[in-house]
């Protein structure tokens, strides 16, 4: 059994998994007792949360505004310091990790605006071609050919952030954090600003480099759908705690938490069609 | 009953919006669906006649409103209009409360300038309750930045209805909301919808937001209308290739569902081809698909679909 199965909810020290019982299983990333108080508030956005994150799995984090769901994705790529708990990263602290260090790299995040979160004044080319110098992992040809990968043509890359499409935008910031080659990739709302015609695009980019690359994958969303869509295993959280985790199919079929059933029944459902296609290619396929 | 028929709009002298219909029968709910730039957001400020602050104009087609065709509208007529016959909840209404006004002195101000000589306070009370806000005389005396976005939504809405608009327009009211407050305001309007037997048209681009509470459907795509009709008869069979691929790019609850993109992008803004205007990103295009706009084919008593796929001749030959 894996550690993160222990990963249940909040101060549950009896369930907390010991440091004997992490070393066989060794996630790469992993909080105990994380808790986050924001200065002058005084109700902390995470309140004890527990949470190891496996090999290549996909793991989704689901919450309201304010329910800490960003806070924790920013905690497990060290991008926020821990009021108290230790987020850990192959065994080591966050906060002991130098800015240089290539452990650095292997934890990555994607942000929800794409456009804002990448510098307006570097092409596409250069902002990825960037973080290749800085690691020592290839040449500028080698972040064309991750761009193009992205679906970023050689042409488009030369662009910058305010001529490229939110989308493309988002496979730029894709392609940056894959030319540090994650183990983990974090992605606090990669789709939510985007049309949901180029939010499948992005969806279905991610699981296809997933594949490839077999990095794990942690997305943060509001967008249930989203999260059963593209993960396997799921955190529900509500006010800064883990309310639910487990199987994302079992949590969508069967939630245990009053709070996941109120908030998978809010979801606003699409009625089931008969035809997915226009109805009249439908008859025509059949009499062809 | 509400009819738009081939509404152009420009702005700025360009052309955004061409090649809308729609209808909404009294009382019913439309929702207008597209993605980003699509033309949605004008074509509903065309209804409530705030073309205009941002330059727009119209330029073709006719909006006619229970018998009243608002395209002649002059701005007077609009001013008059505007709050007691037909509102309008704008995108971004979660910041349009003037941050340094009580909510109670939003409420009095538009019921004055509905009925100057009403109660204004104990109405601004009524109003709120009919949103069914909690703690009403506390959220009177409160500023915005106090109240949460659900609230803050509830009080435009209580400003929308304050004169009992026959013609409700929503641009997107719950896209900024967390779903369980989302549930919340799609049931608080369509109830409001019943009490008052306002027509409502919702603008989103949330398939699974209309298909609860709309009863028919406006589907748009570089600035025109694709299908419209009734919603459950579109969810169902959609007929619009556009349509189609809308609803297959959007994710269900179901693990592991797959997803469809569409692929390409839509044509800039005003710079649309001469043929169909989704020809180049659609499955079933031809040679046919570009030779001209296809006008939009009833294919059913209630519903149209702007598509010369063939199999639409066959069907429709006796």
């Amino acid at each position: 059994m894996s550690s993160s199965m222990h990963t249940t909810r909040t101060g549950d020290a009896a369930q907390a998994p010991t440091t004997d019982q992490r070393a066989h299983a060794a996630p790469l990333v992993s909080a105990t007792e994380l808790t986050v108080t924001y200065r002058g508030s005084s109700t902390p956005a995470l309140d004890a949360v527990d949470l190891a994150i496996d090999d290549r799995e996909a793991v989704g984090i689901v919450g309201e505004s304010g329910s800490g769901k960003t806070t924790l994705g920013k905690a497990l790529v060290g991008l926020q310091e821990p009021t108290t708990g230790v987020v850990t990263v192959a065994g080591r602290r966050w906060s002991s990790v130098k800015r240089n260090d290539p452990l650095r790299r292997r934890v990555q995040m994607i942000f929800q605006d794409p456009i804002a979160s990448l510098n307006p004044r570097k092409s596409a080319l250069d902002t990825v071609a960037e973080v290749f110098k800085v690691w020592k992992r290839g040449t500028v040809d080698d972040a064309a050919t991750l761009l193009e990968r992205v679906g970023i043509s050689r042409r488009d890359a030369t662009r910058r952030p305010a001529q490229l499409s939110g989308g493309q935008c988002q496979r730029v910031s894709i392609a940056r954090a894959l030319a540090c080659g994650p183990d983990v990739l974090v992605a606090d709302e990669p789709t939510s600003s985007l049309d949901v015609s180029v939010q499948a695009q992005i969806l279905n980019l991610i699981d296809e480099l997933r594949a490839e690359r077999g990095f794990a994958f942690v997305l943060i969303s509001h967008d249930l759908s989203v999260i059963a869509h593209a993960t396997t295993r799921c955190v529900v959280m509500h006010t800064g705690r883990i309310v639910e985790i487990g199987p994302t199919g079992t949590i969508l079929r069967s939630p245990t938490d009053s709070y996941t059933r109120r908030l998978l029944e809010s979801v606003p459902r699409l009625p089931p069609a008969s035809s997915t296609v226009p109805r009249w290619a439908s008859t025509t396929e059949k009499d062809g | 009953m509400l009819k738009v028929t081939e509404l152009s709009l420009a702005i700025a002298g360009r052309q955004l919006v061409s090649n809308v219909d729609f209808e909404v029968p009294s009382g019913g709910c439309l929702g207008i669906v597209g993605e980003t730039g699509s033309g949605k957001s004008l074509t509903c400020r065309s209804l409530v006649g705030l073309l205009n602050p941002i330059g727009g104009a119209i330029t073709r087609g006719s909006i006619d409103l229970d018998g009243h065709d608002l395209t002649d509208f002059t701005e007077r007529e609009w001013r008059r209009w505007r709050g007691s016959r037909v509102a309008f909840i704008p995108q971004q209404s979660l910041s349009s409360l003037n941050p340094l006004m009580r909510i109670g002195e939003h409420l009095e101000e538009t019921l004055r300038a509905l009925a100057p000589d009403g109660d204004t306070r104990s109405r601004a009370a009524d109003l709120l309750e009919q949103v069914q806000m909690p703690r009403v005389a506390e959220v009177l005396r409160a500023y915005p930045h106090e109240l949460s976005g659900g609230m803050r939504q509830r009080v435009m809405i209580a400003l929308a209805i304050a004169g009992r608009p026959s013609l409700l327009v929503a641009d997107e009211p719950t896209t900024a909301l967390d779903v369980t407050v989302q549930r919340e305001i799609l049931r608080l309007l369509t109830g409001l919808r019943a009490d008052l037997g306002m027509t409502l048209v919702f603008v989103t681009h949330d398939l699974a937001v209309v298909s609860e509470v709309t009863t028919r459907l406006a589907i748009m795509y570089a600035g025109m209308t694709v299908e419209s009709g009734p919603t459950a008869a579109i969810l169902d069979a959609p007929d619009h290739p556009y349509t189609a691929a809308l609803l297959n790019a959007h994710p269900s609850l179901t693990e592991g569902d797959t997803l469809t993109p569409i692929f390409g992008s839509p044509p800039p803004a005003g710079e649309w081809p001469t043929g169909c205007r989704f020809a180049s990103r659609c499955p079933y295009h031809s040679a046919r698909c570009d030779i001209a706009l296809p006008s939009a084919v009833q294919v059913d008593p209630d519903r149209w679909s702007r598509c010369i796929h063939p199999a639409h001749d066959e069907r429709d030959r006796p």
